[in-house]
Parts: C-alpha cells; sequence; structure tokens
C-alpha cells in the first residue's frame, strides 16, 4: 500500500503531496516586500513555480552573500513581473491584428446579403437623420437669449389680473419703469422698448421700417448686443440718436461708412447714428433693426407718443426688462411688485383701473417657449418642443428595432456560420467582436447617410419649421457629439444584443441551424406591434391636425378678409387726415373698388380694451374695442343686424357713440332692437354720454383659439393705424395700379406700402401649420421606417417558409390560400396595434383639442383612417412579398432536400 | 510549416529539459545552461520559455515535491511532448539536411 496522501487540485489531477512542517524559510526583507508585488502582478497559476525557484535561487546565492542573494531575488522577480506583462501585451496587439479580419469580414457578409444590408442602413439613416434635424429644432429652441451675459438676471416685467396670478402680457406701461428702478433697491437697471414702426429715409433711399424701436440707453449694457462701429454703452445716451443694424447701414448708405451720418424719420426728424450693431442672433426673442433713442420722445412729433403713452401708468405701450442685482431675494420683489400699482399709481386711476393690475416678472430665459400675449415677435412653444423630441425618440427606436429584429431574425441563416466559426477554434469572445464590428460598420455607414440626407433636407427642413439653418449649424461641436452619440447608443443596443445572444450558441447546435435557437417569436411580435402602434398614432394626429387647421381656415368668421387690400398708415396723423378728407372719396369711386375704411386693426391683430360702463351697469368693466371708421363693417363683411352704422356727417358717431356685437348684447340681456339707445360712457367720466347706435352679427376678429368676447366699436379717431380696400371683380393688379396712382397723387412723399388682409389673418395659424408639416414629414419618416422594417421581416419569413408553401402548393394550396396563411400574422399584429393605439389617439388627440375654443370633434374615422393607411402600407408589401413564393416553382425549392 | 519552427533559445531549452529528463525544472535547466553553454540567463527568461512551449504544446509539466530551501513551494518539472520531440528531431533534421548541402569550400575547410 503506498503511504502517499492525494490532494485534489485543479485542474482535476492527482498530485502526491509531501508534508514539510519543517521545511519553512525565514523571509527575509526583499522576500516578504516582493512576495507581494508578485502576487498581485503575476498569474497565480504560475506563482508557485516562480516563488519556488526564486527561493532555491535565493538559498545558493546567500552562499557568496547575503547582498548578492538579495539583489538578484528583486531583480529577477521584477524581470518575471515585467516580462509577464510584456507578454499578454504583445499577445492583445496580435488580438488586435483581427480587427482587419472582423472589418473585412462584415463587409463581406453585408455584401453577400445586400438586400438586408440595404434595408439595414437606409432604415437606420433615416432614423438618425430624423433625429438629428429634430436635435437642431430643439436645440435651437432651447437656446434662445443665452447669448446675453446678463441673461441670468435679466427679467421682463408681464402684466396680469391679480386674480389670475401670473403675467399673461408682455407689455406694460412706460411709467413703471422708472418708478421702479426709484424704490426696489434690488433693481440695478432698466430697460424700456417701445415699439414704433417709423419711416426712414436718406435722400430718396426712403422704407418703412418695421422693426424700429425708442429704446433706453441700458438696452445696450444689459444686453450682449455685438457692437461693431461706435461706443455702444454710450450711444443712445443723447436724443435723436440712433442704434441700426449692418444690415441697416449697409441699405441706406451702400459702400460708405454710416456712423455719425443722419436719418430722417418721418419727414419730419433728423436722427443721428451713433452706432452699429450685428443684426441680433436667430436665438434672440428681440428682433429689431434700428433703435432709436428714448430721449427723443420728448420732442416727437405724434402727441399720444409724447404724452399719455410713455407717461401715464395705465397706458400700456411699452416693453420693460429689468436687470436685477446679484443675490437679492427674487420671491420678496415680486411680493412687493403686487403693490407698485397701489402705492406708486395716481390714487383716482387706481380705483378706476388698477385694483386688478398685478405686475409679474418673467425670466428672459423663459421668454421665448413660455410666451405670453402681445409678444413682439412669434415664439415657441414648450410643448412642440417635447413632442418632437418625444417623436425623434420613437422614430430611432423604431429603427434600433428595426435593426435588432432583422439580425436576430436572421440568425438562422448565420447559425452555421457561427456554428463552423466555433468549431474551428473561435472564442465566443471573437464572435462577439465580430458581431460588434458588424453593427459598429453598419452604424458608421447609416451615419455618413444620414449626414448626406440632413445636409440634402436642411433647406426643406427650413421651409417646414420657418427656422433658418447653415450648413455651419452641422459643424458644432455639439451637433457632432450628438450625431456620434446617437450612433453609438443605436450599434449598442441595436448591435450588442445579438452579438451576446448569437455567440453564446453552442457550436453543435449552430451548425445543424436549429430553428428554436433563432430567438422568441413574441419579441419580435412584440416589436412589430409597437411599430403599427407607432405608425397609427402618428398617421392619426397627422390627420387630427390637418383637419382641425383645415376647420380653422375654412370656417365661417362672420367677417370676410377676401380681396381686402390693407394700407397701414401707423397713426402718421397727416396719412390719417389726407384719407379722411380727400382719399377716401377718391377711392370709393374707382371702378375697381368696392368700399375703403379706416380703422384702428385690421382682422386677426390684438387690439386694446376700454374701460367703460353700459345703460343698467353698476361697475366699469374693460371692453374689447375696436376703433373703427365709416364704411369698415362693410368693407370687411360685418352684417349688422340692427341699428346703422357710423357716419362721417354726424358728430357724435366720432365721439363717444358705438356698436357692439351681438356677444355683448346678450351679455347684458338686451335684444338687438332693445340694444339701440342704450347710454355707453367711455373713462366714468360723465361726458358726452354716447349710445348704441348698432348691432353687429358675432364675428371672429382674432384665430379660434380664443372665443368670441364682447366687442365694442367706436367712432372716435384716436387710434388710426390702417386703410382697408375692398377690391370689386377679380382684376387684383388693376385694382392696385389704381388706388397706387390715387395714392401717389395725394402722398407722393409715403411710399405706397400693402398687404392683403387674408394672408396677416392666415398667419396666425401658423404654428398649427407649422406643427401639421412638421408632423406630416416626420410621422411619414417614421412610417417609412416601420415599413421599411417589416420589408426585412417578411422577406425573411418568405425565404424561411418557401419550403413550407412548396410543399402546400404541390398539395393543392391555392394561390389566394397561400396569401392568407401567409399574411395572417401580420393581420392580426396590426389588429392588436390598432386595440393600443387607438384610446392613445383619443387620449392625446382630445388634450390637443382642447386648445382651442372652436374645434373639430375627435371621430372614430381617424383612426379608421390611420389603420386603412397603415394596413395598406402592409398590403402591398404582403402582396410584393407574397409573389415570391407564389410564384416560385415547388420543384426548384424543394429539389434541395 | 509557421509554428512548428522553433528559435534558438527555445531548442537550447528544450534540449536541456531532454537532458536533465525527468528533472527538469526552473533553476536546474538555469544551471545546466549556464554549465554547458557558459550562458547566463536569467530566471524568467527561462520561465517565459518554458511556458511558451507549453502553450505551443511541445512541453507538458507537473508538480513535483517541495523542498525547505524553496520556502515549501513545489518544484515543475517539465517533459518533452510527442510534438516537442517531432519539432525537435525536425529542427535537427533540417540542420543536417542544410550542412550537408554546404560544399567544402563554402566553409574554408580543405
Amino acid at each position: 500500500m503506498s503511504t502517499l496522501v492525494y490532494e485534489l487540485h485543479w485542474p482535476i489531477q492527482l498530485i502526491p503531496y509531501v508534508k514539510n512542517s519543517n521545511q519553512h524559510i525565514e523571509p527575509t526583507y526583499s522576500t516578504r516586500r516582493l512576495g507581494v508585488i508578485l502576487k498581485w502582478w503575476y498569474p497565480a497559476a504560475l506563482l508557485e513555480e516562480l516563488e519556488g525557484d526564486l527561493n532555491e535561487e535565493y538559498r545558493e546565492n546567500l552562499k557568496s552573500s547575503k547582498f548578492k542573494a538579495e539583489w538578484l531575488y528583486a531583480k529577477d522577480s521584477i524581470a518575471a513581473v515585467l516580462r509577464h506583462w510584456l507578454w499578454s501585451f504583445t499577445n492583445y496587439l496580435k488580438q488586435s491584428i483581427m480587427i482587419s479580419n472582423y472589418v473585412k469580414t462584415s463587409f463581406r457578409v453585408m455584401l453577400r446579403h445586400k438586400f438586408y444590408s440595404v434595408l439595414n442602413i437606409v432604415g437606420l439613416a433615416l432614423g438618425l437623420s430624423c433625429c438629428l434635424l429634430i436635435f437642431l429644432f430643439v436645440n435651437h429652441e432651447t437656446s434662445y437669449d443665452k447669448f446675453h451675459q446678463k441673461a441670468e438676471k435679466l427679467y421682463r416685467l408681464n402684466l396680469g389680473s391679480i386674480e389670475r396670478g401670473y403675467g399673461s402680457y408682455a407689455k406694460s406701461s412706460g411709467a413703471m419703469a422708472q418708478v421702479l428702478l426709484d424704490n426696489y433697491p434690488e433693481i440695478e437697471s432698466a430697460v424700456r422698448l417701445r415699439h414704433f414702426p417709423s419711416l426712414v429715409a436718406n435722400g430718396d433711399t426712403r422704407f418703412y421700417e418695421d422693426k424700429f424701436f425708442f429704446v433706453d440707453s441700458t438696452m445696450m449694457t444689459a444686453f450682449s448686443w455685438e457692437v461693431v462701429a461706435g461706443n455702444g454703452p454710450e450711444a443712445l445716451t443723447q436724443p435723436n440718436t440712433l442704434v441700426i443694424t449692418e444690415e441697416v447701414a449697409q441699405k441706406y448708405f451702400p459702400n460708405e461708412p454710416a456712423l455719425g451720418k443722419q436719418l430722417s424719420i418721418d419727414n419730419v426728424m433728423n436722427f443721428e447714428i451713433t452706432a452699429i450693431v450685428k443684426s441680433p442672433p436667430r436665438n434672440s426673442h428681440l428682433d429689431f433693426d434700428i433703435l432709436a433713442s428714448t430721449m427723443s420722445i420728448p420732442t416727437h412729433h405724434s402727441e399720444p407718443l409724447r404724452t399719455y403713452q410713455s407717461h401715464s401708468w395705465y397706458a400700456v405701450y411699452f416693453y420693460t426688462y429689468l436687470l436685477l442685482k446679484p443675490g437679492i431675494d427674487l420671491e420678496n420683489l415680486e411680493l412687493k411688485l403686487l403693490d407698485a400699482p397701489r402705492l406708486y399709481s395716481d390714487p383716482e386711476q387706481y380705483e378706476l383701473y388698477g385694483r386688478r393690475q398685478g405686475l409679474y416678472l418673467q425670466p428672459l430665459l423663459d421668454i421665448h417657449l413660455d410666451p405670453v400675449s402681445a409678444e413682439i415677435t412669434p415664439q415657441g412653444n414648450m410643448t412642440y418642443v417635447w413632442i418632437f423630441s418625444v417623436i425623434a425618440v420613437l422614430i430611432l427606436v423604431v429603427g434600433c428595432v428595426n435593426y435588432l429584429n432583422l439580425v436576430t431574425a436572421r440568425a438562422s441563416t448565420r447559425l452555421k456560420e457561427i456554428g463552423l466559426r466555433k468549431a474551428i477554434g473561435a472564442s465566443r469572445a471573437n464572435l462577439k467582436y465580430q458581431f460588434a464590428w458588424e453593427s459598429i460598420i453598419i452604424g458608421s455607414l447609416a451615419l455618413v447617410l444620414a449626414w448626406v440626407i440632413v445636409l440634402l433636407g436642411l433647406p426643406l427642413f427650413n421651409a417646414i419649421t420657418g427656422k433658418q439653418f447653415y450648413f455651419e449649424d452641422l459643424l458644432t461641436l455639439e451637433f457632432i457629439l450628438a450625431s456620434m452619440g446617437v450612433v453609438t447608443l443605436t450599434t449598442m443596443i441595436g448591435g450588442l444584443y445579438p452579438a451576446f445572444y448569437l455567440a453564446k450558441f453552442q457550436a453543435a447546435t449552430a451548425i445543424k441551424g436549429d430553428s428554436a435557437a433563432t430567438g422568441k417569436a413574441w419579441i419580435r411580435k412584440s416589436v412589430v406591434v409597437m411599430q403599427f402602434s407607432i405608425s397609427v398614432i402618428l398617421i392619426a394626429a397627422t390627420f387630427l391636425i390637418h383637419r382641425q387647421t383645415s376647420f380653422m381656415l375654412s370656417k365661417d368668421l362672420g367677417l370676410n378678409t377676401d380681396k381686402v387690400i390693407v394700407i397701414p398708415t401707423r397713426g402718421v396723423a397727416e396719412l390719417n387726415n389726407t384719407y379722411l378728407s380727400t382719399l377716401k372719396h377718391q377711392l370709393d369711386v374707382l371702378p375697381t373698388v368696392q368700399s375703403s375704411a379706416i380703422g384702428e386693426l385690421s382682422p386677426g391683430e390684438l387690439g386694446g380694451g376700454i374701460i367703460a360702463r353700459f345703460e343698467g351697469m353698476a361697475e366699469n368693466r374693460n371692453f374689447k374695442t375696436i376703433i373703427i371708421g365709416t364704411d369698415y363693417l362693410d368693407t370687411y363683411g360685418i352684417e349688422l343686424i340692427a341699428g346703422r352704422d357710423f357716419s362721417e356727417e354726424i358728430v357724435e358717431d366720432t365721439l363717444e357713440n358705438v356698436i357692439i356685437n351681438e356677444t355683448l348684447a346678450n351679455l347684458m340681456g338686451w335684444t338687438p332692437e332693445e340694444a339701440l339707445g342704450k347710454k355707453y360712457d367711455f373713462g366714468d367720466d360723465g361726458i358726452n354720454p354716447g349710445q348704441v347706435i348698432g348691432v353687429t352679427k358675432d364675428f371672429h376678429f382674432r384665430t379660434l383659439h380664443t372665443e368670441i368676447v364682447p366687442t365694442v366699436f367706436s367712432g372716435n379717431h384716436r387710434f388710426l393705424q390702417k386703410i382697408a380696400i375692398k377690391v370689386k371683380g377679380d382684376n387684383l393688379p388693376e385694382a392696385l395700379v389704381d388706388i397706387e396712382e390715387v395714392w401717389k397723387g395725394q402722398l407722393p412723399q409715403y411710399p405706397f406700402e400693402y398687404y392683403f388682409a387674408d394672408e396677416s389673418l392666415t398667419q396666425l395659424y401658423f404654428n398649427e401649420k407649422n406643427f401639421g408639416r412638421i408632423f406630416l414629414t416626420f410621422s411619414t419618416l417614421a412610417i417609412s421606417v416601420a415599413l421599411l422594417g417589416l420589408i426585412g421581416l417578411t422577406a425573411f419569413f418568405v425565404e424561411k417558409r418557401l419550403k413550407e408553401f412548396g410543399i402546400r402548393k404541390v398539395l393543392g394550396a391555392t394561390d389566394s390560400h397561400l396569401f392568407v396563411a401567409f399574411s395572417r400574422n401580420v393581420v392580426q399584429l396590426l389588429a392588436v396595434a390598432l386595440v393600443i393605439s387607438s384610446p392613445l389617439v383619443i387620449i392625446l388627440g382630445n388634450r390637443w383639442l382642447e386648445t382651442f375654443s372652436y374645434r373639430i370633434s375627435m371621430s372614430a374615422d381617424i383612426i379608421l383612417l390611420a389603420a386603412i393607411i397603415s394596413g395598406l402600407g402592409c398590403f402591398v408589401i404582403l402582396i410584393w412579398q407574397a409573389t415570391r413564393i407564389i410564384f416560385s416553382n415547388p420543384a426548384d425549392v424543394l429539389r434541395n432536400d | 510549416m509557421k509554428g512548428t519552427y522553433l528559435g534558438e533559445f527555445e531548442e537550447l531549452v528544450m534540449l536541456v529539459v531532454g537532458v536533465l529528463h525527468p528533472k527538469a525544472y526552473g533553476v536546474a535547466i538555469k544551471k545546466q545552461i549556464l554549465s554547458q553553454t557558459k550562458r547566463k540567463v536569467t530566471l524568467s527568461a527561462v520561465h517565459a520559455v518554458l511556458h511558451r512551449l507549453e502553450n505551443k504544446g511541445y512541453l507538458t509539466s507537473e508538480f513535483g515535491e517541495a523542498t525547505a530551501e524553496r520556502g515549501g513551494k513545489r518544484k515543475k518539472y517539465f517533459t518533452i511532448t510527442m510534438a516537442g520531440s517531432k519539432a525537435l528531431s525536425m529542427a535537427m533534421e533540417t540542420r543536417k539536411d542544410l550542412w550537408s548541402q554546404i560544399p567544402n569550400v563554402a566553409l574554408h575547410r580543405s
């Protein structure tokens, strides 16, 4: 019998184990120290041998000298570690040589399956390009006003009613800024802007400048406009000074320096140019061409501007921006501001107008995406930013899922390859690398294609969004990083899953091509259901938006802007008076003109309110009031149901007589006939009370977002801004020639400028139309991506089931049998998708519709239509693929077995 | 064939393993090389070559007994495998073959 004790070692081998209790060696300084290094840095499997050999040598070297032994021990052990790592590193390098092999094989695989590769790349590229475009859009929308160095400390003073508790109106009064600055130490400086379109001329170069503002000199210090000539901070400190943009300078002074030159304003004033700035960047909510100093207002020719518009607390004509000091208590300041009207406005006027007035602060950075009424230029919409971000993610998900689906579905065709690779010694890591590289290559190709699509699609995208994006925007670091990030994410999701999933198959299973191993069918099915659902939702949403928009555009507004030409007078007294005294008569007799009228607003514009009282009312209240001249109702086709129109002959008509709308009559509890002759008092002063002389049918003056409000027409000639001319017959160009001739005869010193009333009204639906167009574009793309995925999947199923269908054919199945058998699954999935998406469409659709006062109702046919369209898409694909089955010859298909 | 080729030092180590059979382990091999060829090699070089040859399948190893001077660590004995002996003899054949083809003149032998 053997006396040896056997010990179990890993890997299992029987090794004689000898007890050696008394053979312990005293560890020296270096052995102890280096033992740790070795343990950590040398592979454990080889450690014992190395340590043993080192110890043995150490013992032997001790015989010559301790120093030599220590030195050699240290040197040898370090050398062993270094050698080991060098070896590992060269091994890694040898591994990385494989990369070229992975790349080569990937391209071979892609070329062999051209159809699927193109499908994959195009699908991904479409998804990516949508994402990138939406990224551009969202990035732009969220970048507004960030370029101002003091953006964080800038606020706009908004007005709102105290009951509502927030600022709903962007304008404030010109008197507020100075009072607030004097009484609230938290405010460092204030900037007032008064939008005042003016006629600007240098000699014969004469234009109406719409983006003309009177501003405080702090405009140049609180904000960060880029000054190219002149002294910015000093520029607007003197009366009659101007700051203009480079474009304006070029327009009036081509090829000569504009700084220090004079420009004529409204033919009666001369202003000196004291600085030239770059145009405000695209992401500025403030957009201007010319800034004039507010110091010039006291000598301005317009009396209203000179007087109450600039000095009355309750005349709301200015935009006020406040620069706050750092580190102040904002909440406290906001609370204190609510008291300002009571403390600082005229007590009598406060009682009359100010009790409900609230002053609110809106951060500059919030303005663009959270606009209130009376913004200078149309601003953005946070909801749209959110919706588009969600669409971007959805499209990308659909794209990724397509990729994933195709790769896993086709795994069975690649299983043999995987099995063979394994059989000839590829490790699981090798296979993972192989698949990872394939997805990286497909991802990169898709990215390049996406960039090309974005580049080519940019003009279209600009047209759709109404934004201006340039090629340079595609070269920003943010954009490049974003696209890289998105593509990395996509390949990670779409590529790495198959990499891990496929690499783990056993070689034997793989080589057999066992179809059970090709992934779970329910995952693939749910993915298809998800894609269908997204498609149905997007199609339904597109229809809904389109219907609501066309409903709004075609609804009878109760007024008619068709063939109405509008000539703005901008309140210039000379123009208004000329019109009233002579021009109107000359225009009205033109054979091409039906009627003409002057008024404060044209349909679609947001007017103001006037605080007044009708007979029988206990208290004053604010009524929406539109100031109009004779024939205004006629010109815009607003129907009178009782009473008469204003007349120039009756003096009371130009004072406090009014015409009201039906809603107002109903509010007062009057029938139209009863309303006539009822007393109306404007301003509660009891002087010259007027009466109701007419009642009109209800009409939509603004968009259908808002309800019809009680409205007063006043004939008081104070705010006449626009001449409206209704053309008789269909010959607009001829009419324009006639009108211009009359104009030139009377007012040669004013350019003849006009626009069409219906166009400006339609402009108000810009956001909806825009939204509709963007939605249409992106949902089309999303659906295309989803359909591409479906094509890939069905094509694959055809390949897989070709033999099955061959046998069915041989057994006598007809073409229609085959088609039903083939498409049954897809139709089932579509049905499930409908069940999932319908409630979502209804919920989300109703949410959106609630933002309109006048809206279509959510109807089932929208969902039905969406279902039919997506069904039709599937059907076409199914038929296309089914023809491959139907036209296949069973003899060819079954020959191989 | 690429792969069966042996480096000069690899060949030397394999030959020494053969000489020391069956008691060839790190320190012994190093000593043997020193005494037979007067070449001073480091222990780590010997180990590296031994492990490389083992990876290639030319050598095989098993743990032997532990001794006091090894601090209780076991020796690792290397032996030549079938593939190793083939590779060795192929190297020798090649050399013999080449030697036999060299004309005497070329080696300055009369």
